[in-house]
C-alpha cells in the first residue's frame, strides 16, 4: 500500500538579501518527510542559507517557509528548534562539557528524566560505535574528528527530533572518516527514518547519501530529483559538469595501490618499501600523506620491483585514468 | 633586624592596615566586576558601543591616581568612599576588556550551535559563554586585583588607611623599615590573592559564591558593628608629619579626658593642606590643626598678603576670613611659631659667610635647592624668594622628608625648613635669617566648622587649654623624640600634657 508522500518542509517564493545583494531568488522547494534530502552546490550557491532558514538561524527577506504545514515564524522559536536536530560543519561540540553533557544539552532543556536520558545516551553512543563506558566522560579535545562528529550526530538525535539539519557535516573530516560517517548515516536512517536535510558541496557525497537531491547554483535551484534522474537527465550544462567532476573524482579516490601500480606511471626506487602501504590501500587513505610531501615506496609482486609513490606519482595516475576513460568513452 | 623589630612593635597596626587594605581592595574589585562584566556582555552584542566603552575605560585608566583622588575629594569627601571609587575606576578596564575579548573570542560555530539548539539567552550565557570565556575573564580580574592592591597604597593619602600609611609614614620619618614593610606586605597581598583567584577558578563556582557572600557579610558586619558601637565619634586629622601627629594626639587626649563619652578617631599623616581643608568643609573630618599663615596664604581669598603682619594680626585676619568665607571657627593658637625658613649646612654657611637670606646672592651660581612642592609654589615660598630677594637658582622638588636626606647626601645644598623641624638639629643645618621679612608668622590652632563648634562647646573648651602653650624649643624636642628616637606621638603628647598639668583629674 503506497503511503501518500508527506511534506515536511516547504519553501514558497523565498528571497534572501544580504547587505543589499540578493543571494536567493524566488526559491520554491518541497522537502518530503522521512528521507534524506540533499542540497548540493558549489560554495556561494546559497545552500547553507537555505538550510539555516528552516530553524530560523536566518530569516527570509520575503516568502514563507512551512514546517509540517505551519509557517516556521508561527512556532515559538524554542519549540521549533527543539524539534529540529542540527549538525554543524565545524562539529562545535561544547569544549567545556563532556560527551555525555554535550548530548544532554537539548534533553535537559526539554526536562527529560535523568534515567531515560542516561539510557538514551548509552543507546545512541552504541549506535555510532562509541561505547558509553569509554566515551561518555571524555572531553571533546580527547576525540578525533570522526569521533567528534559521531557525537555531534548523537547530540542532534538525542531529543528524538523529527527533522535533522546537517550543514556540510563531513567536509572537515579526512576521507576515511568521511566514508565511514556517510555509511553510518545511511545505516542509522534505515532504522530511524528521519527527515534529514543535508547540505554538501560534494556531488559524490550527495549521490551516495541522498534519496533526493536539489542542485543549487548562484541562489537558484537548477534541478530536483533522485540521483539516478539527475545523472541520466541533467537539466542544465552546469548540472552535467558538476556530475562529471564528481564521477572523475570518485574513480581516483576509491582506487587501490594495486591499480596505481598496474597503470605503470610510477618510477622505480631503491628506497625500502613502506610497511604501512599494502596493495589494498586506497588512494583516499594515501592522498593526505602525499599532499604533505611524504615520499612512500611500494613493492610490486609482479615485477619484484620497488616503486616510488609521491604526490607527483599520484597526479600522473589521475591524469592517466582520466585520459584512459575519455578514450574508452569516445 | 630593624625590619623585624619594627614588625613586632607594630604588629597590631600592621594587622589593621592589612585589614583595611584588603577590604578596600576587595570591595573595589567586587564593585568593578559587578559594573564591568554585565557591561561587557552587553557590549559584546553591540560592537559600536563596545569601541566607545573601551575608549572611555582606557581614558579613565590614564588619569594619574593621585589626581583622581584629588578630584574625588570635593565630590565625596575623604576616607574609604573616594578610595574605593578611584580603585573601581582603575579596575574597570582590565575586567571589561578581558570579558569582552573572552565573549567575542568564542568560536562563532559554538554560538550558532547554542542558538540552533534553542538555548535561551541566559542559558547560553551560563552554560556556554561564561565557562568558555572564564579563563580570559579570570585573567582580567587578576590583573585588576594586582592593580588595585598596588594603587590602594595611595588610599592612605586621603585617610582610607591601609598599607600605604606604613609607606607614607616611612617616607616621612625617613624610616626604611616602615617603607619596606608596607611595600612587601602589599606585594604579598597581591600575590596571595591572585593565586587564590586562579585556584578558585578551578573549583566549583559554589565555592567562589560562598566566599564572596562570606566576605560581603564580614565587611558589612564589621562596618555596621563599628557604627553601632560608636555613640559619638569625633574625627580629627592631621597633615603628614610628626608635629601634626603629636598635636592631634594632644587634642584627642584632652577631649577624651574631659568627656569620656566622646570617642576621638585620629587620621594621622592625612596628606596635604587642601585635602584636609576640603575634608573639614565636607564634614568627613571634624577638626585639624592648621597654621595661621597657611590660612591667609592659601585657603582664604584676600587682598593683602600676610607678609609684614605680626603673629597676632595674622591670626585675627585668618579667623575673620575663615568665619566669613567658610563658616569655620578657628580656635586660639599655641605659642610656637612654625614659620618657613631656608637652611644650608652649617659648614657651607661658614665657608661662604652666610647668615641671612640676602647673603645668598653672593653664591647663587653654586646653589642647588631642594624644596617641597608646596614651598616652590607659594607666594611666600620660592616665588617670594625670587620677588623679594631677587634670588634665582636651580630647584628640585622633593617630598618633605626626602629633601633633608638630599641635603645630607650633598645632592642639594639649600632646603626649605619649618622652624620646628627636628632635622635642623639632626643634620646640623643653619637657618638663614629672613632679613626682609618674607615669611609670615605661622602659628598652629585647631580649625573646625562653626556648626560643629556650636554643637560641641565642651570640645572647644578642652582644645582652648592648649592656647598659648608649647614653645618653639618644646616643639622641636617633641618632633625629635618622634622622628629620631622613634617614640610614639601619643606617648610624647601625653608626657607633655601631664608634665604641664593639662590633664588634671576629671572636673
Amino acid at each position: 500500500m503506497a503511503e501518500a508522500e508527506k511534506t515536511a518542509i516547504e519553501f514558497q517564493h523565498v528571497r534572501k538579501d544580504f547587505t543589499g545583494q540578493t543571494i536567493l531568488k524566488d526559491l520554491n522547494l518541497t522537502i518530503p518527510a522521512d528521507e534524506i534530502f540533499v542540497l548540493v552546490g558549489p560554495s556561494g550557491s546559497g545552500k547553507t542559507t537555505t538550510l539555516k532558514m528552516i530553524n530560523r538561524l536566518e530569516e527570509p527577506t520575503d516568502g514563507t517557509i512551512t514546517f509540517f504545514g505551519r509557517p516556521v515564524a508561527a512556532y515559538p522559536l524554542q519549540e521549533l528548534r527543539w524539534s529540529i536536530g542540527y549538525v554543524l560543519q565545524h562539529i562545535a561540540l561544547f569544549p567545556n562539557m563532556t560527551v555525555a553533557e554535550n548530548i544532554a544539552v537539548i534533553p535537559e532543556m526539554k526536562k527529560m528524566p535523568r534515567d531515560r536520558l542516561r539510557a538514551r545516551t548509552e543507546e545512541l553512543l552504541a549506535a555510532v560505535d562509541l561505547p558509553a563506558k569509554t566515551y561518555a566522560d571524555r572531553y571533546p579535545d580527547a576525540l578525533s574528528g570522526g569521533e567528534a562528529q559521531r557525537v555531534g550526530i548523537v547530540r542532534a538525535l538525542a531529543a528524538d527530533p523529527g527533522v535533522i539539519l546537517m550543514d556540510e557535516p563531513f567536509s572537515a573530516l579526512d576521507p576515511i572518516s568521511r566514508t565511514q560517517l556517510q555509511d553510518l548515516i545511511l545505516r542509522l536512517q534505515s532504522k530511524l527514518h528521519k527527515t534529514i536535510v543535508f547540505v554538501t558541496h560534494d556531488m559524490q557525497e550527495a549521490v551516495k547519501v541522498g534519496d533526493r537531491i536539489a542542485v543549487m547554483h548562484n541562489g537558484v535551484i537548477l534541478q530536483v530529483g533522485t540521483p539516478a534522474e539527475i545523472r541520466q537527465h541533467p537539466a542544465a550544462a552546469f548540472v552535467a559538469d558538476f556530475f562529471a567532476g564528481a564521477e572523475m573524482g570518485r574513480v581516483a579516490w576509491a582506487d587501490t595501490v594495486a591499480q596505481v601500480l598496474a597503470s605503470g606511471v610510477l618510477t622505480a626506487t631503491s628506497q625500502p618499501p613502506t610497511p604501512a602501504v599494502t596493495l589494498h590501500t586506497t588512494v583516499a587513505a594515501l592522498a593526505p600523506q602525499l599532499a604533505a610531501g611524504t615520499v612512500l615506496a611500494v613493492a610490486d609482486p609482479r615485477t619484484r620491483q620497488t616503486y616510488r609513490l609521491d604526490a607527483q606519482g599520484l597526479l600522473n595516475y589521475i591524469v592517466r585514468v582520466h585520459t584512459a576513460e575519455g578514450e574508452s568513452n569516445s | 633586624m630593624d625590619i623585624i623589630s619594627t614588625l613586632v612593635d607594630r604588629r597590631q597596626q600592621l594587622l589593621s592596615a592589612l585589614g583595611q587594605h584588603l577590604s578596600i581592595s576587595l570591595i573595589a574589585l567586587v564593585i568593578a566586576i559587578i559594573i564591568a562584566m554585565p557591561l561587557a556582555f552587553w557590549a559584546a552584542r553591540h560592537s559600536k558601543a563596545a569601541a566607545v566603552l573601551l575608549q572611555i575605560a582606557g581614558i579613565l585608566q590614564t588619569i594619574p591616581s593621585l589626581a583622581l583622588l584629588g578630584l574625588l575629594i570635593p565630590l565625596v569627601g575623604i576616607g574609604t568612599t573616594p578610595a574605593v571609587i578611584a580603585l573601581v575606576i582603575y579596575a574597570l578596564l582590565p575586567i571589561f576588556q578581558n570579558t569582552y575579548i573572552g565573549i567575542t573570542g568564542i568560536d562563532p560555530a559554538l554560538e550558532e550551535a547554542a542558538d540552533a539548539f534553542g538555548m535561551g539567552r541566559w542559558r547560553k550565557l551560563r552554560k556556554v559563554e561564561l565557562p568558555l570565556a572564564a579563563p580570559t575573564i579570570i585573567g582580567g580580574i587578576r590583573t585588576a586585583l594586582v592593580l588595585i592592591i598596588g594603587t590602594a597604597t595611595l588610599a592612605a593619602l586621603i585617610g582610607a588607611g591601609g598599607l600605604g600609611s606604613f609607606i607614607l609614614l616611612g617616607i616621612d620619618r625617613n624610616n626604611t623599615a616602615l617603607i619596606v614593610i608596607g611595600a612587601v606586605f602589599s606585594a604579598l597581598l597581591a600575590i596571595i590573592l591572585s593565586a587564590l583567584i586562579s585556584w578558585l577558578a578551578k573549583q566549583r563556582w559554589q565555592w567562589t559564591a560562598g566566599l564572596v557572600v562570606l566576605l560581603i557579610l564580614g565587611v558589612g558586619g564589621t562596618q555596621i558593628a563599628s557604627r553601632v558601637n560608636q555613640p559619638e565619634t569625633v574625627v580629627i586629622a592631621g597633615k603628614l608629619g610628626s608635629e601634626p601627629d603629636i598635636l592631634i594626639n594632644m587634642y584627642k587626649q584632652l577631649i577624651e579626658h574631659d568627656d569620656p563619652h566622646i570617642r576621638v578617631q585620629l587620621k594621622s599623616n592625612f596628606g596635604k593642606t587642601t585635602f584636609l581643608f576640603n575634608a573639614v568643609k565636607t564634614g568627613s573630618v571634624d577638626i585639624y590643626p592648621e597654621f595661621t599663615g597657611t590660612v591667609l596664604e592659601t585657603l582664604v581669598k584676600q587682598d593683602r598678603t600676610a607678609a609684614h603682619l605680626t603673629a597676632a594680626q595674622t591670626y585675627t585676619a585668618a579667623r575673620q576670613a575663615l568665619s566669613k568665607q567658610f563658616q569655620m571657627t578657628y580656635l586660639q593658637p599655641m605659642a610656637y611659631q612654625n614659620t618657613y625658613g631656608v637652611a644650608v649646612k652649617r659648614r657651607f654657611a661658614q665657608d661662604h659667610g652666610l647668615t641671612t637670606i640676602s647673603s645668598l646672592r653672593n653664591v647663587t651660581d653654586q646653589l642647588s635647592a631642594g624644596f617641597t612642592l608646596e614651598f616652590l609654589d607659594r607666594p611666600d615660598g620660592y616665588q617670594g624668594l625670587k620677588k623679594v630677594y631677587g634670588l634665582h637658582f636651580p630647584t628640585h622638588s622633593f617630598e618633605p622628608a626626602l629633601r633633608y636626606a638630599a641635603i645630607n647626601n650633598g645632592k642639594v645644598n639649600l632646603v626649605d625648613v619649618y622652624s620646628t623641624d627636628s632635622e635642623i638639629v639632626q643634620y646640623k643645618l643653619q637657618v638663614l635669617r629672613d632679613d626682609k621679612h618674607l615669611f609670615p608668622p605661622y602659628q598652629g590652632a585647631p580649625l573646625m566648622r562653626t556648626a560643629f563648634a556650636r554643637q560641641h562647646p565642651g570640645i572647644v573648651r578642652s582644645l582652648n587649654k592648649l592656647a598659648g602653650h608649647i614653645t618653639d624649643k618644646q616643639m622641636q624636642q617633641m618632633n625629635y623624640a618622634v622622628n629620631v628616637r622613634n617614640e610614639s606621638p601619643a606617648k610624647v603628647a601625653r608626657t607633655y600634657l601631664t608634665s604641664h598639668g593639662l590633664l588634671k583629674g576629671g572636673d
